[in-house]
């Protein structure tokens, strides 16, 4: 090709453009799309205190939910096993419903899938009101409050990664210490239970649910400059996230311009037409000169093969409903040259008609994403992840019956188990505030609290009086709660926050998983070894498998970087041969 | 009944001893003589029916003193809350006597009538009540419950000598009940809904406006640029 039939193209596009500007001005102007950094606080708060009361009132439901046991059993009696089916649909679907969580965000965004899951939760209580027996209760507070739940959770975590970047891990840790405060629930709907009866207290708890409704309204939209998402990944060095962000932002600030129009592409609910986000004013002044700046084109192409998957996105159809900044008719333009690999005319052709039936089976394809599935940093996630969550229920279901079987009675073990909870909140909050000094990177802290929980637990058949217990308790919610408040920071460090919201998902789904074979393994080991001992060598072993996978973090750093410029090379020949620029007669021979 | 005494420090050869019921000597006094260092007494008593029944003690002149308590088996835990029901749903009560402890010939439940126990027969109304006895547990099931079933009931355990009795409480409420916390709590969500509305709908007023002025500045900064950015290509 030709540079100025290139040109040509360019200019019927961009005129094209203009022409579809016009008349879809009149849109822009309701939906005004501001770009932000990331705010690290201000209406952030907010976010976080919506997550607050969604962790109180959905975990104090999960956790008090054996209250209505008892209840249930004399209305519909059933056989223990069968009640108890209930409140294990709830919590396994509350995880293993994190994929269409993610689906409902892609697609809806994050406040409307909040608003939809609260009102799904509360819904499900109202509706278990006229319950006639068991089956319906399975439906009705498992399956749908479940989903409800799952919704909720998708929806605060994608949004606090938007909202937070340097303090994320703190906003999360507040967040999350809303589970502390669930000991205060047991006893209140102990209470409804007793005025009203259990039809009463579920119209009562429907109630309250409802309030998440209103909090979930808190979840204001925000449109987030791209950042550079993949600095923890490519910078070798050993330096603090935050520092490494900046050095290398200025290095890499064009790759990242247009990764932001590849990856905000999946960025939570950011729906199809008016909210495609344009690249901040600078990025184009990069992208205009791409011949002229020899030092960037390196990166520029390395830009290449995401970019093309952005095109087959159909994003490029977008650029009409653009809001106007500088930056709009460029886009295309850059997306044109810099996609050489490209069949140029696909290209102009996408950008010429903003069909969005064309585009939607493509679209579709890309909000479940399962490329990510061969993620290595996803695939780490998720393996220490599941591995994690598998191992801490185990020590808190057999503790109080390990307590006894040592002669402890009921009420200083439950005190144990009290004072467990209070210790592992405040340890949350510490470590969020600490990982935020960002002294080492996030993962770092979180292998060391997981190999610590791991020795905790392996040690603990040690513990055989009523102190040595209380102190294992005490040192095991520690690190517990440490690297609790680090699970979301991690993955946004791994992944990236653009595409928080589909890994959460999928890694969500196989933790539900794991967490259905927890329980029942350790009672199986106690079954068979008649101690409880095993359970918590079981807890261990875990917990270090866990953090092994940790320990190929910056194994799969490296694999990831020499995948990228083994396609930047290829990409590189392509581009070449289109000649979009004076193609170089040296290079073209190589690779 | 057979009591044994160690004795005090004046080791006497004979002391007196008798058996009293409920405070009230029964049986004449008996001398009772000292034998290995012990005084033994005994008392056989017939167990008729529940006048038999109650404390029982041996008395060793004025010194010594050990009590029998001659009862039925007590009855299980039963809930001291009171169980609530709703009107026109039906309630289950239950009581249950412990497992080490003999199984009752049967069980009745009777209703509290002010002061008196009214036998419930469940036969006469089956639409209303359903007894399900089995062995050490019973349960009552009240059908259709009106404001007039609330109240006391009492399980009895039916044995030979006596009945064992066990108070349970039943309330009934409306619907409307617990309606009342919802429709606040579902008042106060609206409002807060609506303060958030309100709030969103201020704010975007302000950015709409703000943001209008940006834009046209920016077109016309594009326009411009536009031109540019085609020439340099040309080159």
């Amino acid at each position: 090709m030709l540079p100025k039939e290139h040109n040509s193209e360019t200019k019927a596009a961009v005129m094209g453009l203009f022409r579809r500007d016009a008349t879809t001005t009149k849109k822009e102007k309701e939906k005004e799309i501001q770009y932000v950094d990331p705010p690290d606080g201000g209406w952030g708060w907010m976010v976080v205190l919506h997550c607050f009361l969604v962790n109180v009132l959905v975990m104090g439901t999960l956790k008090s939910f054996g209250i209505f046991f008892v209840a249930f059993q004399d209305e519909f009696g059933g056989s223990a096993e069968s009640i108890s089916w209930i409140g294990s649909i709830m919590s396994s679907l509350r995880l293993s419903g994190a994929p269409l969580a993610s689906v409902a965000c892609a697609k809806l965004g994050t406040r409307v899938t909040s608003i939809v899951g609260a009102v799904l939760v509360s819904g499900g209580f109202l509706m278990s009101i006229f319950a006639n027996n068991v089956v319906f209760l399975y439906i009705s507070m498992g399956v749908i409050v479940g989903m409800g739940f799952a919704l909720l959770y998708q929806g605060f975590s994608v949004v606090t990664a938007l909202y937070f970047r340097k303090r994320l891990a703190t906003a999360y840790a507040i967040g999350r210490s809303g589970m502390g405060l669930t000991f205060a629930l047991a006893p209140f709907t102990q209470l409804l239970l007793d005025q009203y009866a259990w039809q009463g207290a579920m119209l009562i708890l429907g109630g309250l649910m409802l309030n998440l409704v209103a909090s979930g309204m808190l979840l204001r939209p925000i449109y987030v400059k791209p950042s550079t998402t993949s600095t923890p990944t490519s910078s070798p060095v050993q330096k603090s996230p935050a520092a490494s962000l900046k050095s290398s932002s200025d290095k890499e600030y064009p790759k990242s311009c247009v990764n932001g129009n590849n990856s905000s592409h999946l960025t939570n609910g950011i729906s199809k037409s008016d909210s495609f986000p344009s690249p901040p004013p600078p990025c184009h002044w990069d992208t205009e000169n791409p011949a002229g700046q020899s030092t960037q084109d390196p990166q520029d192409r390395s830009v290449n093969p995401e970019l093309t998957k952005l095109v087959l996105n159909g994003v490029n159809g977008h650029e009409p409903h653009h809001d106007l900044s500088p930056g709009k008719p460029r886009s295309p333009d850059s997306s044109i040259e810099l996609n050489g690999s490209m069949n140029g005319s696909t290209i102009v052709g996408f950008s010429s008609h903003a069909s969005t039936p064309g585009e939607v089976p493509v679209r579709k394809a890309k909000v479940l994403d399962f490329s990510l599935l061969k993620d290595p940093f996803f695939c780490i996630y998720t393996w220490s992840l599941v591995f994690s969550q598998l191992a801490y229920f185990i020590p808190y279901f057999h503790l109080s019956a390990r307590a006894r079987t040592l002669g402890i009675d009921a009420m200083d073990a439950s005190f144990i188990i009290s004072v467990a909870g209070i210790t592992e909140t405040i340890a949350q909050l510490a470590s969020g505030w600490v990982t935020d000094r960002n002294l080492f990177h996030k993962y770092h802290y979180h292998k060391a609290y997981l190999i610590l929980c791991g020795l905790v637990n392996l040690l603990s058949p040690l513990a055989n009086s009523y102190i040595l217990l209380m102190v294992y308790a005490v040192f095991f919610a520690i690190f517990c709660g440490g690297y609790m408040a680090l699970l979301l920071p991690v993955l946004v460090d791994l992944v990236g926050s653009e595409k928080l919201n589909n890994s959460m998902g999928f890694s969500m789904f196989f933790v539900g998983l794991g967490c259905l074979t927890g329980p029942p393994l350790a009672g199986f080991l106690y079954d068979y070894t008649q101690t409880y001992d095993c359970s918590f060598y079981l807890a261990g072993i875990c917990y270090l498998l866990s953090s092994v996978s940790l320990f190929m973090e910056p194994l799969a750093q490296r694999w990831q970087a020499r995948r990228k410029r083994a396609q930047a090379k290829t990409a590189e020949s392509g581009w070449k041969t289109n000649g979009c620029f004076t193609p170089d007669p040296v290079h073209k021979g190589a690779v | 009944m057979e009591c044994t005494w160690t004795g005090n420090q004046n080791k006497l050869p004979n002391i007196t001893g008798y058996w009293k019921k409920d405070g009230n000597e029964i049986d004449s006094r008996l001398t009772v003589p000292l034998e290995n260092e012990q005084y033994n007494l005994k008392g056989v008593f017939d167990i008729v029916g529940e006048e038999s029944l109650g404390n029982y003690s041996c008395v060793f002149g004025s010194e010594a003193k050990i009590e029998f308590v001659l009862a039925a088996p007590q009855m299980g835990e039963v809930r001291d809350k009171p169980i609530v029901s709703y009107a026109g749903d039906s309630v289950v009560i239950a009581c249950k006597m412990e497992e080490p402890k003999p199984k009752p010939s049967t069980w009745h439940w009777y209703k509290a009538n002010g002061t008196d126990k009214a036998l419930i027969d469940a036969a006469a109304e089956p639409h209303r009540y359903q007894i399900h006895s089995e062995g050490g547990k019973s349960t009552l099931t009240v059908r259709n419950l009106t404001q007039a079933d609330a109240g006391f009931y009492y399980c009895g355990a039916v044995y030979l000598i006596s009945t064992s009795l066990g108070r349970l409480e039943v309330r009934v409420i409306t619907f409307l009940e617990p309606l009342k916390p919802f429709i606040a709590i579902v008042v106060e969500v609206l409002v807060l809904v609506a303060v958030i509305l309100l709030y969103e709908r201020k704010s975007k007023k302000k950015s709409i406006t703000g943001s209008q002025k940006t834009k046209k500045e920016k077109r016309e900064n594009s326009g411009g640029e536009e031109s540019s950015s085609v020439r340099q290509r040309k080159v």
